[in-house]
């Protein structure tokens, strides 16, 4: 497998050649935990607390019903792709006050997919932000939410302000097969890349 | 299916429960992926409890700052239950070895023993660096 990008602390035993670790990132409330519990093949972590009034004002809930949790350490999730390739999936928590954990949970992944939702599409700059100063690579899912308004390509790749080689997906969080593509495009992405911007 | 990890050194943790009261222990690299397991815990159940003990030990060593302590000190967290505990000690650079217990198990005889397991077995306990991706062309 292509090897994670350099930093201190990425440690897997070179005899793992088929494990990959991925990282699920997105705002707050946009499906992350939802999108690791649908592909995980093994029973997902979930960590998972209720959510307070001492964050009303900070967690916006605006246009979103049901939300009665949210992820405050981590989703952990394994999917195995093929003989080759078994994929780890690494839910980081969506909201600014973790972002140190974030950046813990980033170490030695290969990648990120994340996840957006076209209500709040702005919300997702913080989070494209911080992978760009990771320099990892990443790929977009737009979370299809029932309800939510559905825009052409291009504008949502104009909106995201994305670079023209950045994957664009639409998948349905809660949906096993829409999900794995999700997590193809990002594989593929990873592959595309030449190899020295890892070495 | 794949067993992307190597679990050589499954023996090893399987060794360090012989003492009483101890159930399972993992080791896991610092960015959370199932370095080698004891036979008491399937490799599913393995995965997700390495994922757990490295987002731990990230929450646990940030909170460093708090005591006065530097960032870099972190040597261990223990967490206890009603019925057990889990134990999570730095098995040497990039490594951890997580080990849980009984709520009947003796502390003090645990510690220690993790402590000289980590010691005694050194460099098989580590997972240094991988080679050849220090430099970003």
């Amino acid at each position: 497998m292509a090897s994670a990008r350099s930093s201190e602390g990425i440690y897997v035993r070179a005899t793992v050649r088929t494990a990959v670790k991925l990282l699920v990132v997105g705002h707050f409330a946009v499906g992350k935990t939802t999108f690791v519990g649908t592909l995980s093949e093994i029973r997902p972590l979930r960590t998972e607390e209720t959510m307070t009034q001492a964050a009303e004002h900070v967690d916006d809930l605006a246009g979103i019903q049901g939300k009665s949790t949210t992820t405050v350490a981590m989703d952990f999730g394994r999917l195995t792709l093929n003989d080759q390739l078994v994929l780890y999936l690494f839910g980081a928590p969506g909201q600014h006050r973790f972002k140190q954990l974030w950046k813990d949970i980033a170490t030695g992944a290969l990648g990120a997919l994340v996840l957006a939702d076209t209500r709040r599409l702005e919300e997702s700059f913080d989070i494209m932000g911080l992978l760009e100063e990771l320099e990892l690579p990443y790929a977009v899912a737009v979370n299809d939410f029932d309800g939510a308004p559905r825009f052409p390509e291009p504008e949502l790749r104009e909106a995201l302000d994305l670079l023209p080689e950045t994957p664009l997906i639409t998948c349905d969080a809660r949906d096993r097969v829409s999900s794995t593509h999700a997590l193809i495009a990002l594989v593929e992405h990873l592959l595309r890349r030449p190899v020295r911007e890892y070495a | 299916m794949t067993e992307p990890t190597n679990n050589r050194l499954g023996w090893m943790l399987d060794n360090a429960l012989q003492m009483p009261e101890t159930l399972h222990a993992i080791l896991l690299s610092a960015d959370g992926l199932l370095m080698a397991h004891s036979q008491t815990i399937t490799r599913d159940d393995a995965d997700r409890h390495a994922a757990a003990m490295s987002g731990l030990q990230a929450l646990a060593r940030s909170t460093a700052e708090f005591c006065g302590g530097a960032i870099s000190g972190w040597q261990q967290t223990v967490n206890e239950f009603a019925g057990g505990y889990v134990f999570l000690v730095a098995a040497g650079p990039g490594a951890y070895l997580a080990v849980s217990a009984t709520d009947r198990v003796d502390m003090e005889a645990v510690s220690f023993r993790l402590q000289e397991l980590v010691q005694r077995l050194g460099k098989e306990l580590t997972s240094p660096p991988r080679q050849g991706i220090g430099s970003r062309a």
